[in-house]
């Protein structure tokens, strides 16, 4: 515990507080608060039944404000591991299947085949770009009932990479990312996933590996060691095309608002990028949401793990912003679109609001020169 | 004071069904049954129409509920002798023959397998053997052995034989010395159920029955091809063991026939038709035929069944089969094709008949112990066929089933229930069982103790015990483990209640045979010892184990360990669950002022009910306000509502006419209504509701209904004949107006009926003709009423393609002369459909929740053993608010869901199953998923403070968990079989035990 | 080496589940390789429990329930199937043969049926081999 802290810095924490007015969580109910969690630590307390411990987001909008460079979320992610050791475990969302299937591709005993889907015509062989594909597909069948729509992602930014002249290759033995397992303090899980993958990069011989998923990026960003090759989301390919005059838009009149994902907001920077191009398209207007950019709040789920009476408040209330803004929300991490989906299902949903996916959207429009 | 007895004489269906719903209602019950186990023809049966619902599955937890029901006692091996004493005050006594085996038995069959004698059984009509000692049947309840002394070799000290007795290993178990007992019971009603019995097809000789193997009963190849049936289900011919090629069943095998039975048998279409539709799935490629005269498809989704059977390619010929022969191998069934005209010699190799049902055997003797009177047929009468069929000739005896007439599975469990609402009016005194559950148990450390089984050879011939009870005792948190030779044995209980006190378990497993059979059996020595009976778990280590693993002891053994680690799994994660009550507000409401809803209310207002009964009309009264005079017996319908509007002015009954259901709210027991009426809105609490909102008559647009003046329905006949006679016109009647067509399959039952009665009126004066599909007189006296017409001149015509008119002449291409027929006609006579009552329930749907059929009719919960049941708890279904139905059908269906009412309204609070599921506030983001997929409306999205929340209704819920699965973040809970236990079973089968 | 396959078998308290009883009592005999967890309905088996016991080694999973249109709750019987073709598609997608999933109705007085249904799961799981491809026969 003591390491943890040191680690991340909690022992610095001074109880000001302005993580906790700012804590998404506690704004919609949460009994306790990050300070509170961080004094309860220096004072040595468990905190293995905190209500905290597996209720936070890990979006990381408290260390935007936190004046001691606390990491928060860093020390959660330490403190979901002890939790563990000690019996403690996040409440699992859809019957532990998204956990399972992570065990499962680490355990390395089956050979994956989610690509049915992929038109190969769209890819190479031997190129140096690689899409990176995640797990749409296994959500989109786990969830279709929640609306999840992952692989449309995907299939939208093969067309994008081909319209700016790259055939992408797709890497068959992919496992699951890890992010997920890293964040639930699955320690040996994430590492098993992270080895493999290493392993099928280091062969496929890519110079860049182009993601739609900012979690993907993130984590290999982030936590994988540095693997030698370039990683981008597909909204720094595009804004880097605009910038070359290679990309073109057809027109489409559209009003829409803009849902900054965690992942590649506040833990990769990448706020303008997306934002560029959507205003490069014309008859586009953005309108931007009371929060944004880095202050942008959260689509109410992380790490498929308790999701409940405060994520669909969190959701509710991201989605009125929304709604006051357009009548179109742009996502562009395609968690928080299946989270969005979900919720539009739901008893009590009264927004007159549609979502889109960033990369869906461009696709549409997007012409090579 | 103790409860007030009714005595139900039979054991089949109808008197089990009669027996819970007294039982459950607070009275007493002595349950008599003739044969030495419960379930009558029913447990015989392999399927049932129209749901090829399997038999045993629907019936079996019914005939254990009455087993154990702490209301009745079950008199097996019993008959009644005599009957003295009035309604309220009748003596009875019973002769209960010994079973020389009591109750310690264990069913274990040590004792079949010694014994030297077998004979064919008659519960598989004979096609399989039993022993002089046997169980009819694997799931025969009482499922204790009996011995048929009359095959037994140990005949007093004349011949010891005594296998049975040296391979017993049970003590004081078989009893040769048991004898006959005379009982008196004292009773204060008496519900006849005794069922009825079949025609011997021998007596039809031409048929060939007992003469050529391969021609059998339709019951004997139930059994045969039934999956616990003597060829496991295979079908086969009974004369060359091979799949048959080509069955031809024969229907009307002596039924609709004067030499034999005059009326109509009524079940023997449908189960014709189910058996073959099972051998048509049995044996693709086979040839199936039926012949028939009419096929009365008339029930609840019949008409669908018999159409399905005729896509699946099962052809239908219509004619009675005259002569069976055989030539070489096979089978010759003569018939004339009376559609075609042609004699054929349908070739064939098994036949199957539907012989008649007749009246159970001695039922003379019967009407002669009870003092009431039998009918034309030899069947009992009612006291009045049309709005009495359910009581005797004597006060105080009610019938039921088929004891009045042939009728099917759900006819009679509606009637049982009517018999029952009848019988409860002389109950004064009424308990309920009450059992204190202990709460505790579940606090502190799990602290198991193990029991395993030997069951005598039958686990430890194949497992070894010692070694599992070992094993057992060394995983983690089992702090006893113990083999024992019988745990079901009354010694074992004492000493599995004296080790959870000496040792202070909180848990207990039992490694033995199966939950379903002795779960409850456990439940209760836990509760005796004072902790929760939901900490108690199997495993079932014989019949799923060493049974079936006889010849891998081994593995059987290894498979008994990771039985128990499994069971240790879930008990480790088991809480005392605690039924939760729910309070009653003691009072119904009747939706519908017909003649199902006076004849609920009265039924209700007899057993001291405070009733309010609604109809939106001006008038009580309904339908049968605008009949003549009733079929079969001619009497007039003014006349019997005169007498029941004469009871009802008696009666406390609460009458609000113009009245209409507004909304209602809350839940079995509970109800907060607000009704409609002229002097404004009114809120009342009920605890049951019963919906009487009968049906609507179709409105014709065809056969020139709407352009010509001598067009009428049958209904505007009955007032046309009200008003006066009606002389020297030619009168045409057509059948099926709406009805069993493309748009609405579904027949409508009483139109037959009720047209052959008003022909059989008409004749005499007029010059009638007749137009129909199929003539569906089943009812009582219906045939006959037929006959008459017949007699009196009436001409028939049989229509496959719809007659045609033009205002004077029906166009018609007659099936049976083949020719296409002008009839000049003056009146025209349509027998129009029954359709549901679109607006009424459209509201109930809203109000309510109550689900509907494809046809629009409201849905029962169980098309065959809840007919008078809605899918929603505390909504009783009376009349025609289910589907059409005749008017005797409508007044038993109505005391049935009077008797359910009476049952509910009799407690003070309802227990709940503490089995439901439940919902953990904090977690649910109330999507709703949850009470989409809940069968039975239980689950309903309400507001709590800052927010909304899933809700169950304990007293709706019924556990099966749909919910659980469906709902995304594990809000949802089902007691006793959670998330966590279930994945530590299978964690623990892995061979992970935490 | 001799290898054993681990197969776990959902059943339906009401059909199944005596279906199994059945079996048992009328001592038809099947392969020890399966172990029976009851469950009230077969539309509680929740599509987390069978990617869990794969994850745990199993070898085969079979769920069974009441035939369609029996089901003692109307129709959990219809969830179950519409859960398992899921299951198909994401097993197939997670690199697990389908053919290991399987659903099979079975009423209460089936026993023959029950021990039949059994004996040619286990012999199709057998014929596959252990899940993980690891030692086999």
């Amino acid at each position: 515990m003591k390491e943890s802290m040191q680690r991340t810095n909690a022992q610095m924490c001074y109880s000001c507080g302005k993580c906790t007015a700012h804590c998404p969580v506690v704004r919609v109910g949460a009994s306790e608060s990050p300070r509170e969690m961080v004094e309860r630590a220096q004072l040595g307390r468990d905190l293995t039944n905190d209500d905290l411990v597996w209720n936070c987001l890990t979006c990381k909008l408290c260390q935007n404000y936190c004046p001691e460079d606390v990491d928060f979320i860093g020390f959660i992610r330490e403190i979901r591991g002890i939790s563990r050791d000690n019996g403690g475990k996040p409440e699992y969302t859809h019957g532990e299947m998204m956990q399972t299937m992570a065990r499962i591709f680490a355990s390395g005993k089956f050979k994956q085949n989610k690509l049915e889907w992929l038109d190969r015509s769209k890819t190479s062989h031997d190129g140096e770009v690689a899409l990176w594909i995640g797990c749409g597909p296994y959500v989109d069948t786990a969830l279709k009932d929640h609306g999840s729509d992952q692989v449309n992602i995907s299939n939208a930014a093969l067309d994008v990479l081909n319209m700016l002249g790259i055939k992408p290759r797709v890497l068959d033995e992919e496992v699951c990312c890890g992010h997920d397992a890293l964040w639930i303090g699955e320690d040996e899980t994430f590492e098993a996933l992270m080895d493999k993958n290493l392993e099928v990069i280091s062969r496929s011989e890519i110079t860049k590996l182009v993601f739609t998923c900012p979690e993907g990026y993130e984590v290999m960003k982030h936590e994988y060691p540095d693997m030698g090759i370039e990683l981008a989301h597909i909204s720094e390919v595009v804004a880097d095309a605009v910038d070359d005059g290679v990309a073109t838009f057809d027109k489409m009149e559209k009003k829409v608002t803009y849902q900054d994902p965690c992942r590649l907001g506040r833990f990769l920077g990448i706020y303008d990028q997306p934002r560029k191009v959507l205003e490069q398209i014309p008859g586009i207007e953005l309108v931007e949401m009371e929060h944004s950019g880095k202050r942008s709040r959260c689509c109410g789920v992380s790490a498929w793990i308790n999701c409940n009476q405060n994520s669909k408040r969190m959701q509710m209330e991201r989605l009125e912003e929304a709604e006051n803004a357009a009548p179109t929300l742009v996502t562009n991490c395609p968690k928080c679109l299946t989270h969005f989906n979900c919720v539009k299902n739901e008893d009590g949903f009264d927004k007159e609001i549609e979502f889109t996916d960033w990369t869906v959207l461009v696709s549409k429009t997007l012409r090579g020169v | 004071m103790s409860a007030s007895s009714v005595l139900v004489i039979g054991g089949g269906i109808a008197g089990i069904q009669a027996s819970l719903d007294l039982a459950n209602a607070g009275a007493h019950v002595y349950l008599i049954e003739k044969a030495p186990f419960l379930g009558g023809r029913m447990a015989q049966l392999f399927k049932t129409f129209p749901t090829n619902d399997c038999s045993t599955c629907i019936e079996a937890p019914l005939i254990v509920e009455a087993h154990r029901h702490s209301n009745i006692d079950v008199l097996v091996d019993s008959e009644v002798m005599t009957v003295a004493g009035n309604a309220g005050n009748f003596k009875v006594q019973v002769l209960k023959k010994p079973k020389y085996v009591n109750d310690n038995c264990t069913s274990c069959g040590d004792c079949f397998d010694a014994c030297p004698e077998a004979v064919p059984n008659e519960f598989d009509v004979g096609l399989k053997l039993r022993k002089a000692i046997y169980l009819p049947f694997p799931q025969a309840v009482p499922s204790t052995y009996t011995i048929d002394r009359d095959l037994c070799l140990n005949k007093g000290h004349l011949i010891a034989c005594e296998k049975c007795l040296e391979a017993c290993e049970v003590e004081n178990c078989i009893d040769f010395e048991m004898e006959a007992e005379m009982l008196d019971l004292d009773v204060v009603s008496i519900i006849v159920a005794c069922g009825g019995s079949v025609l011997d097809p021998r007596s039809m000789k031409n048929y060939g029955y007992g003469k050529f193997e391969n021609v059998i009963t339709n019951m004997e190849f139930e059994r045969l091809v039934s999956a616990s049936g003597p060829t496991e289900g295979e079908l086969v011919e009974l004369e060359g063991m091979e799949s048959p090629k080509r069955i031809t069943f024969v229907l009307c095998a002596g039924s609709r026939d004067v030499n034999f039975q005059g009326y109509c048998s009524r079940v023997c279409c449908m189960n014709s038709i189910k058996e073959a539709i099972l051998a048509k799935e049995h044996l693709k490629d086979a040839e199936i035929k039926l012949l028939y005269m009419d096929i009365r498809s008339f029930g609840k989704g019949f008409e669908e069944y018999y159409n399905r059977a005729k896509e699946m390619g099962i052809k239908f010929v219509r004619g009675k089969a005259s002569d069976i022969t055989k030539k070489d191998e096979h089978l010759v069934v003569r018939v004339e094709n009376t559609e075609e005209g042609k004699i054929e010699d349908m070739e064939t190799d098994m036949v199957v008949l539907a012989p008649p049902l007749l009246p159970a055997e001695h039922i003379g003797d019967l009407a002669k112990v009870l003092d009431i009177k039998l009918d034309d047929n030899g069947f009992f009468r009612s006291e009045q066929v049309n709005v009495l069929p359910l009581r005797g000739t004597k006060e105080g005896i009610f019938l039921c089933g088929v004891a009045t007439g042939p009728k099917d599975i759900a006819d009679s469990v509606a009637e049982a229930s009517g018999a029952a609402s009848s019988a409860l009016s002389y109950v004064e005194n009424r308990e309920h069982p009450s059992v204190e559950i202990p709460e505790k148990g579940g606090e502190g450390e799990p602290r198991i103790g193990v029991f395993v089984c030997h069951c005598g050879n039958n686990i430890a011939g194949v497992v070894d015990v010692e070694d599992v009870a070992g094993y057992a005792g060394e995983l983690p948190n089992v702090v006893h483990s113990e083999n024992t030779l019988f745990a079901c044995a009354d010694s074992t209980i004492e000493d599995i209640i004296n080790t959870i006190r000496e040792k202070d378990l909180n848990r207990i497993i039992v490694a033995a045979c199966s939950p379903k059979t002795h779960g409850d059996l456990f439940m209760d020595a836990l509760i005796e010892a004072g902790i929760n009976p939901y900490l108690f778990e199997m495993s079932n280590i014989r019949n799923q184990c060493s049974w079936v693993h006889s010849d891998e002891p081994e593995r059987a053994t290894e498979k008994s360990k990771t039985l128990i680690r499994m069971s240790v799994a879930r008990a480790n994660l088991a809480e005392p669950l605690i039924a939760e009550t729910s309070s009653v507000t003691k009072s119904a409401l009747i939706v519908g002022g017909g003649i199902a809803g006076l004849t609920a209310a009265l039924d209700l207002n007899a057993q001291g009910i405070d009733v309010t009964l609604i109809e939106k009309q001006e008038e009580l009264g309904g339908r049968l306000r605008e009949l003549h005079k009733l079929s079969p017996e001619g009497i007039e319908a003014s006349k019997l509502l005169t007498q029941k509007m004469k009871d009802l002015l008696k009666s406390n009954v609460n009458v609000m006419t113009s009245a209409t259901l507004d909304d209602v709210e809350g839940y079995v027991g509970n109800f907060q209504v607000t009704i409609k009426s002229l002097e404004g809105v009114t809120a009342k609490d009920f605890g049951a509701i019963i919906l009487a909102i009968g049906a609507e008559l179709y409105e014709p647009t065809e056969f020139g209904y709407v352009d010509h003046e001598n067009v009428i329905t049958n209904l505007e006949l009955e007032k046309m004949m009200e008003a006066g006679p009606i002389e020297g016109k030619t009168i045409s009647f057509i059948q099926c107006v709406g009805a069993r067509n493309e748009e609405y399959p579904g027949c409508s039952r009483y139109c037959c009926e009720v047209a052959t009665h008003q022909v059989a009126q008409l004749a005499e004066k007029n010059k009638v003709n007749f137009l129909y599909k199929d003539m569906r007189t089943f009812g009582k006296g219906a045939e006959e009423n037929y006959k008459v017409a017949s007699e009196k001149g009436v001409r028939f015509f049989r229509w496959t393609e719809q007659p045609e008119f033009d205002g004077n002449e029906v166009k018609v291409q007659d099936v049976f002369s083949g020719m296409a027929l002008a009839l000049p006609t003056d009146l025209l006579v349509l027998s129009v459909a029954m359709r549901p009552n679109q607006e009424t329930v459209e509201k109930l749907v809203e109000v309510l929740k109550v689900s509907l059929s494809e046809e629009g009719f409201l849905m029962e919960k169980h098309v065959k053993l809840g007919p008078v049941e809605s899918s929603i708890a505390g909504v009783f279904l009376a009349g025609c608010v289910s589907g059409p139905k005749r008017l005797d059908e409508t007044v038993s269906s109505a005391s049935g869901a009077a008797a359910k009412a009476a049952a509910l309204l009799s407690k003070d609070e309802i227990l709940v199953s503490p089995i439901v599921a439940f919902v953990r506030e904090d977690n649910c983001r109330w999507c709703a998923r949850c009470s989409e997929v809940c069968p039975y409306s239980a689950i309903d999205i309400v507001e709590i403070e800052g927010g909304k929340v899933a809700w169950v209704n304990g007293a709706m819920c019924t556990g099966c968990g749909a919910c659980v699965v469906e709902c995304p973040t594990k809000a949802m809970i089902l007691k006793g079989f959670k998330d966590e236990q279930i994945e530590a079973q299978i964690d623990a089968m892995m061979g992970e035990l935490v | 080496m001799s290898w054993d396959p681990q197969i776990l078998v959902f059943a339906c308290n009401w059909c199944s589940y005596g279906g199994a009883d059945a079996a048992g009592v009328s001592r038809f005999q099947y392969p020890p390789d399966v172990q029976i967890v009851r469950v009230m309905c077969s539309g509680r088996v929740d599509p987390g429990f069978v990617l869990r016991a794969f994850n745990k080694g199993a070898d085969g999973v079979l769920v069974t329930g009441c035939h369609l249109g029996d089901c003692h709750y109307q129709d959990g019987n219809y969830k179950a199937e519409k859960r398992v073709e899921m299951l198909y598609t994401l097993l197939g997608q997670l690199g697990i043969q389908s053919e290991r999933l399987g659903l099979e109705w079975i009423s209460a007085a089936e026993g023959q049926r029950f021990a039949n249904v059994i004996t040619d799961f286990v012999g199709k799981i057998r014929r596959l081999g252990p899940a993980n491809g690891g030692e086999g026969p």
